[in-house]
């Protein structure tokens, strides 16, 4: 029974994935290769199917869950043959990529890049170690727990009634959180699949899912069509799999290795709409070019970002930003194209944020009354407890935490530090470093501007410290890769 | 077969070749399953994907799990909890009902200014039991809530697993009677430099002195955390000190340093060991605790259980926030005893975090024997840990020394050491600027440099130190010794601080006319990489005393060790020391399980 539900679940992932990436093909971006599109659809699949599952809740509530299964599938399934063609091209594509890879593998290649295949090996016995800790755990973590046991009431109820959970259920549940609802559909959408149980055993489906979209995300931005480089690659994974916070979070089953890959894939992609209507080669001008249906998709993406959890509001700053002060359109159709890109996301992301409002008058609620009762006085605890009580340690152990405590972020900021010194102007004439760089200033410029009028938010939580850690694994892997040129180029000469 | 080899190797890797690794791998973990009844490099994973479900809560691995666990099996639907981390309750106890320390509903329960109407606010909520997690969330410690589980009329505990406490809150206030003990009154010793997390093996802290039971000494304590020579000391210390009533009043003060422990704990000698006074179990089902704590700080209470064989264990019963704003807060806290528990040390510590300063009031224990039956705690996998028989004080090696000064006075500091070359360094830290967190401003004035020669014999070295009011002094070896006494003088009196000896085993000379050639053998367990010193004092009859310096050597876990030398002639009595300084981690200590020594016959 087990094995056909996990099947079922997988099979229902790779529907939805083949179905965006269809989408992807037909319109040809973000890629014009249909591996290319498979591989950056294959982080919006759970998250596309927790999206529709979020709308069909709110609107059509109630009804039994097999509705919920085939309708979804469904309409996966009916855009895949729609879309055919694409998906014979994309499969054929990817399962070209696929076999190819095992011929790659001789020891010519391996002697030749000595460094490559280290890097790609060792990267690899992380990712099968933590792959076999993701299936082998049972769920601990406090947070995990409680989405899990939230999303029991809202497959039981299948509606939205209970979200957020206030007041307490007759048990005494209670749980306030008002992120975007999409970790907790991607669960009640696992639980459909096991047919009135709700354990942990399929759950841990999701996290591997991504966790594979992650790496192969992490490996396709660091090859770069321009300049393909396996050490670069190869860092690139490493050094994301070498960050020891962010594995424990994937094997605790936390949400965060789940919004923060959707959060670079927002960049990703709006990287690719640079390069589409402004750097690539091409018959038009930049100024002529058509710009709709890649804003459309751009802003899908980054609207699925912004779903997957209140810090995904941040996403659509960046990547407007980003597309606004790298471009090289008219103002006007910078304008333009921010707007088409900002209302799309708007329209997917948004819901959440204005229910929020209209519930609490703030878009992001993250706060409980007790921590606000003044006799309770949370906000103290939380500073001695995370050694926040003065000034100096809240710059030390919240602002440059990246840099204070390796045992949790690893290395890879201080690589991104120091090779970012080092080669600042390689990694400036690197278009996608500068996206990625636009994504890591606005967050530390939060980061600071909060903690400045003593907000802790940002700064409370190591977890949220981690949302642009995969700018900082890219910056570093490129500067890694760079001095291993530059050291190459040494030797030669 | 050479061709074979030649081609496995020319061509390229094929998937083949990968899945035949695989299976080979997959086989030969299979037949080592089959032959030893385990598996070599994973668990089998069928097993771990079969029980992560049904036997998780059985999974000694899951922190507190056992509680939950006993709490599926023996309450009903019909009990009510009221709960400080709902995450567990909420996914593997979902059939029981419970109130949610987050919940809204009992907001006003936080604005109860006393225990007696938080008692009873929760009792007309039908609660009869109380969860809280391996921490006290504010929720708990900032309420009437602490007060209550602190007392025995109330509460008490009933069930521990890896600090995650189930209380039973009793119907009616149940009658208890406070019983004196030796063993809480004998006073506070002062312990400073155990770092975080070393609570749960107390074999790690430095062995207290003797001397610094707060009693008749006014002055007491006082050391630094110092296993790690040159790695970062800094001015930690407390002291406790008599009031004007004759009470102890505790005074704890630290650095910003995140990590070294300033702590008080009753009873004399090292904390792994039972203190003095044995209790009667059939009475006494646990130990209550109250003092005031003012300042600005992280407080955490312990508790150390000791059964009538020397076994251990411990465990935090309480932790909080002290804030300068809220005044003199009062702390009740109470454990029950484990039903092989004949003895029990309280432990009050800064809990290691961030810098601040405690002043902490006529701290209280009772022994609790309630009127009617004794409760049980019921104790789950926290089994209590037996010390090894031959299990010598695991001490660090001290470099370093403080004290802390009331007035203007003259403090005579003499060093002494046999054997080796020392060199010592004093200054002063003027404890100047109280208002501002930062609590210490240090200065490097009225420092002293003194050099030792090297030497067989004995050195001492004395020098007057002027200090001021409320001045730390700070005392540091500047370079690596291997043995060193202290002398203090205070108001002229000669005060022995503290010794360091490892090992203790005298021994007579069977024959002492002639220089022997010895060997001394040790076999202990230390940490990684490090030098394990020996030397060997002697006493002459009629009083001379020598010592032979032996010298270091490199071991790493369990070891083995010898050296040989030369015994001199005409010695009645030597006594073997052994020491330690481990230069790559600041972990573990020795533990010395035998040692012993050769001497030749002359014939």
């Amino acid at each position: 029974m087990i094995a056909i539900s996990l099947i079922g679940l997988i099979f229902s992932y790779f529907l939805a994935t083949t179905a965006f990436a269809c989408v992807f093909h037909k319109l040809r971006f973000p890629a014009r290769s249909g591996a290319a599109n498979f591989l950056l659809a294959w982080l919006l699949g759970p998250m596309g199917v927790a999206w529709v599952l979020w709308v069909l809740l709110r609107f059509l509530p109630g009804l039994p869950p097999a509705v919920y299964m085939s309708a979804i599938m469904g309409v996966a399934a009916l855009t895949i043959i729609l879309l055919r063609e694409r998906a014979q091209e994309i499969l054929g594509e990817t399962w070209r990529y696929l076999s190819a890879l095992p011929d790659l593998v001789t020891w010519e290649n391996i002697r030749s890049n000595l460094l490559g295949s280290g890097l790609l090996l060792g990267a690899a016995i992380l990712f099968l170690v933590t792959a076999f800790n993701i299936l082998a755990m049972p769920i601990m973590a406090s947070d995990p727990l409680e989405y899990a046991s939230l999303s029991r009431v809202l497959a039981a109820d299948r509606s939205l009634d209970n979200y957020p959970l206030d007041p307490s259920l007759d048990t005494g549940f209670y749980a306030r959180s008002a992120h975007p609802p999409a970790f907790h559909m991607m669960i009640v959408w696992a639980y459909f699949f096991e047919g009135g149980e709700t354990s942990s055993r399929l759950l841990r489906i999701i996290q591997l899912h991504y966790l594979i979209g992650s790496c192969a995300l992490m490996a396709f931005v660091c090859h770069r069509e321009n300049a393909p480089s396996v050490v670069r690659m190869g860092f690139g994974v490493l050094f994301l799999l070498g960050t020891p916070f962010y594995i424990a979070l994937v094997t605790s089953f936390h949400i965060d290795p789940i919004r923060i890959p959707l959060m670079f894939l927002g960049m990703v992609v709006t990287h690719r709409l640079l390069m589409r209507l402004d750097y690539e080669g091409g018959d038009t001008e930049p100024n002529k070019r058509p710009f709709i249906i890649p804003a459309l998709i751009t802003g899908l993406v980054v609207g699925l970002g912004m779903f997957a959890h209140s810090i995904g509001l941040l996403l659509l700053p960046f990547a407007q930003s980003a597309y606004f002060f790298v471009c090289k359109q008219s103002f006007i159709r910078r304008c333009l194209i921010c707007t088409v890109l900002g209302l799309t996301a708007l329209f997917i992301g948004a819901g959440q944020f204005v229910q929020n409002t209209v519930d609490y008058g703030v878009p992001l609620h993250d706060s409980e009354p007790v921590w606000e009762h003044e006799e309770v006085d949370h906000k103290t605890d939380v500073r001695f407890r995370r050694d926040l009580v003065h000034f100096e340690q809240r710059v030390t152990n919240g602002l440059l935490v990246w840099f204070s405590r390796a045992e949790l972020y690893g290395q890879v900021h201080w690589f991104a530090l120091i090779f970012g010194l080092i080669f600042w102007r390689s990694i400036w004439n690197d278009l996608q470093s500068r996206v990625y760089a636009m994504g890591m200033l606005l967050f530390y410029a939060l980061a600071v501007l909060t903690m400045s009028i003593g907000v802790d938010m940002v700064i409370k939580n190591i977890r949220y410290m981690l949302t642009v850690m995969p700018f900082v694994v890219y910056v570093a892997a490129t500067g890694a890769a760079r001095a291993h040129e530059a050291v190459l180029e040494r030797v030669r000469r | 077969m050479k061709q074979f080899w030649k081609e496995f190797v020319a061509n390229r890797v094929t998937v083949y070749q990968i899945v035949a690794i695989i299976l080979a791998a997959l086989a030969v973990q299979g037949t080592a399953r089959q032959a030893l009844g385990r598996t070599l490099l994973f668990t089998h994973f069928s097993e771990v994907w079969g029980q992560r479900e049904d036997g998780v809560l059985a999974n000694r691995g899951f922190p507190g799990s056992t509680v939950f666990e006993w709490a599926l099996n023996n309450t009903s639907p019909d009990d009510r909890f009221l709960i400080y981390r709902q995450a567990e309750f909420a996914y593997y106890l979902d059939d029981r009902r419970w109130i949610y320390d987050f919940d809204p509903k009992i907001l006003d329960f936080y604005d109860l200014d006393e225990s007696d109407a938080a008692y009873q606010y929760m009792l007309d909520r039908d609660v009869n039991y109380v969860f809280v997690p391996n921490y006290m969330p504010s929720t708990l410690y900032n309420s009437q809530m602490a007060s209550v589980l602190g007392d025995p009329a109330y509460a008490n505990e009933l069930v521990i697993a890896d600090g995650f406490r189930m209380f039973q809150l009793h119907e009616t206030p149940r009658p208890w009677n406070c019983v004196d003990s030796e063993m809480l009154n004998g006073g506070f010793q002062t312990m400073v430099g155990a770092r975080l997390g070393y609570e749960n093996r107390g074999g790690d802290f430095l062995v207290p002195d003797d001397a610094s039971i707060v009693g008749s000494s006014s002055y007491a304590l006082l050391r630094t955390a110092d296993a790690n020579p040159g790695g970062g000391m800094r001015p930690i210390g407390g002291r406790a000190v008599p009031d004007e009533n004759g009470d102890p009043e505790l005074y704890m003060i630290w650095d910003r340093n995140d990590r070294d422990r300033v702590a008080f704990v009753t009873g004399e000698g090292q904390i792994s060991q039972p203190p003095n006074g044995e209790f009667d179990r059939n009475e006494i089902s646990g130990v209550q605790i109250e003092l005031t704590a003012q300042g600005i700080g992280y407080l955490e209470i312990w508790i150390y259980e000791f059964t009538a064989d020397g076994a251990w264990n411990s465990r935090r019963i309480f932790d909080t926030v002290i804030q300068e704003e809220r005044g003199e807060t009062t702390v009740h806290a109470q454990a029950s005893f484990q039903p092989t528990t004949t003895s029990a040390r309280i432990y009050i510590s800064n809990g290691g975090f961030a810098s601040g300063e405690l002043r902490l009031g006529s701290p209280n224990a009772c022994l609790v024997a309630y009127e009617d039956d004794r409760p049980d705690a019921i104790v789950l996998n926290t089994g209590m840990e037996i010390p090894a028989d031959d299990r010598l004080p695991d001490d660090r090696f001290s470099l370093s020394q403080e004290w802390f000064t009331r007035e203007d006075e003259t403090v005579h500091l003499a060093f002494g050491t046999r054997c080796h070359r020392l060199s010592v360094f004093c200054r002063q830290i003027d404890e100047t600027d109280r208002g501002a967190l930062l609590l210490m401003h240090r200065s490097a004035q009225g420092g002293l440099d003194v050099t030792f020669p090297d030497s067989g014999g004995f050195q001492l070295f004395t020098a007057p130190v002027e200090t001021g009011p409320r001045t730390w002094l700070e005392c540091r070896a500047s370079q690596r010794i291997w043995l060193l006494e202290r002398f203090p003088f205070r108001d002229g009196t000669l005060v022995q601080l503290e010794r360091r000896i490892l090992g203790n085993m005298i021994s007579n000379n069977p024959d002492r006319h002639d220089t022997r050639r010895a060997r001394l053998h040790l076999d202990a367990t230390v940490p990684y990489n490090s030098n394990v010193i020996a030397m060997v004092h002697w006493d002459r009859p009629g009083g001379g005393r020598g010592c032979t310096w032996l010298g270091p050597q490199i071991a790493s876990d369990q070891t083995r060790l010898s050296w040989e030398f030369d015994l001199p002639a005409n010695v009645d009595r030597f006594e073997p020391i052994f020491s330690y300084d481990n230069q790559l981690s600041n972990s573990g200590g020795i533990r010395i399980s035998r040692a012993h020594l050769e001497i030749e016959n002359q014939d």
